[in-house]
């Protein structure tokens, strides 16, 4: 398995993150309202913030592990800008993970090749891909990716999208669009107060069941 | 921007310009000699400092970023901003006089150890550079906290396996905008910054230092002088940062 979280609590001020049981083997989306947790949720995961309860990547207990030593690649909402040229940041973290031969593979799946010697001017759906091509380098047991589209238009959201779908590998994704998530996720959990509420997966009308779901949130506001 | 914002930011301005610029030119005499010579320390001083506060302060925003013990003991590097300079001046003055706490006790050793560190400290060219980092600290420190709140690029880069120097040097290069703003704005503050050079470190002699010796022997006119010289290469550097930093 690649990713599954039991028994997490964890807290943020007063507000506090409940989850009995996550299993992510796929691409699954968390789908919430602002507030609802889901940042919390994969800081805990992730080891960001202190939580109790049971981590676990690739098979093995991480929950006592800091961020750098749980093989889980996060990738965040603000794309962070890489630290020296791309090619250059690439290989430094290939070396770390010792993929350097897979450096050419990655770019090429990510169409980035033209950015490689590039240093800043990257625009932000730009950045976003540089990020996964680093975090894939890495070779993580699993991703967890909060909101990767939030800053991106319709086009870069989608071609961002397309290649998560087309990564095949464990990705839990949190976003606040159910649309998104119907688009990108193979399983999709409701996430509110703190609790994920329900998971539905598999065939096309039961992931599109989760918009009903989360509308029936959202109706109170319209 | 409406014209109630455009109203204040004009008379602010003006009545800026006019106390710091346009009256002091009335009395304005060309500053005494060693004006560039304490700029030019100054400078290189100022330099120095900021680069030795980049890694303190950013690790200090990460820690408080982070919370915990370590994020509360993070805010001990706001103190020289909120409390008096002449306060912070004092007690690194009297931290660094530690001879007379050792000497005549029966610890010789220690006695001449504290004595050679007193010796090549106080009003001395490492006084100069440990009073502008310290003063430096609390720059540093808000403007990484303030990058670290936009961008988690911590967790990013932990999540990808990095973490010690080397975590903290390539926050420093991804947050290049805040890394130069650190760098800029410390060490605009030097150029500001008297009352822990004068109690602490008054010699080599500094832009602040200068000034205040240039008003006492020779009066309002070369101060004025040498103040407005500073302001002018000051708040074009600062301009310039903002503009290219925004």
């Amino acid at each position: 398995m690649a990713l599954l979280v039991e028994n997490l609590v964890a807290r943020r001020g007063s507000f506090v993150v409940r989850v009995d049981r996550l299993e992510v083997n796929s691409v699954v989306s968390v789908v919430g309202r602002n507030g609802s947790g889901k940042t919390t949720l994969l800081d805990a995961i992730a080891g960001v913030i202190k939580a109790e309860g049971r981590v676990a990547a690739c098979g093995r207990d991480v929950s006592r592990l800091p961020p750098e030593r749980r093989g889980l690649a996060y990738v965040q909402s603000v794309p962070v800008d890489p630290p020296t040229r791309v090619d250059r940041f690439l290989r430094m973290v290939a070396r770390m993970h010792g993929t350097e031969a897979e450096v050419g593979e990655v770019v090429r799946r990510l169409g980035i090749e033209a950015l490689l010697p590039r240093r800043g001017g990257l625009s932000t759906g730009q950045k976003q891909l540089v990020n996964l091509a680093a975090a894939l380098l890495a070779r993580p047991c699993a991703f967890l990716m909060d909101e990767p589209t939030s800053h991106l238009d319709w086009l870069n959201k989608k071609a961002f999208n397309d290649v998560v779908k087309a990564l095949k590998m464990p990705v839990l994704y949190v976003t606040h669009d159910p649309f998104e998530a119907i688009y990108v996720a193979d399983v999709i959990c409701v996430m509110e107060g703190g609790r994920i509420l329900r998971c539905v997966g598999g065939r096309r009308e039961e992931l599109e069941q989760v918009y009903r779901v989360a509308e029936s949130f959202w109706s109170p506001l319209r | 921007m409406d014209s109630f914002a455009k109203a204040v930011v004009g008379l602010t301005a003006s009545v800026l310009l006019l106390l710091l610029v346009a009256l002091p030119l009335l009395y304005v005499d060309p500053p005494p000699p060693g004006f560039v010579e304490s700029f030019v320390l100054t400078a290189v001083f100022g330099l120095a400092a900021s680069l030795l506060s980049l890694v303190p302060g950013l690790a200090a925003a990460v820690a408080a970023r982070r919370g915990g013990a370590w994020g509360a003991l993070a805010q001990v590097l706001y103190i020289p901003a909120v409390v008096p300079p002449t306060s912070v001046g004092v007690l690194l003055l009297a931290s660094f006089s530690l001879p007379r706490l050792f000497c005549g006790g029966g610890v010789e050793v220690l006695c001449a150890s504290a004595s050679f560190v007193s010796e090549h400290v106080i009003n001395r060219p490492l006084g100069v550079l440990i009073a502008m980092a310290v003063m430096a600290l609390p720059t540093s420190f808000s403007i990484f906290d303030g990058a670290l709140r936009e961008e988690r690029a911590e967790a990013f880069f932990r999540a990808l396996g990095f973490s010690g120097l080397r975590l903290l040097l390539l926050l420093l290069l991804s947050l290049r905008s805040a890394t130069a703003s650190a760098l800029v704005f410390s060490w605009i503050r030097s150029f500001g910054e008297l009352g822990v050079l004068l109690i602490f470190a008054s010699y080599p002699v500094t832009a602040s230092i200068y000034i205040y010796q240039a008003w006492l022997s020779y009066g309002v006119g070369p101060a004025v002088g040498a103040s407005l010289a500073v302001i002018a290469a000051v708040a074009a550097l600062a301009f310039v940062a903002r503009r290219w930093l925004s």
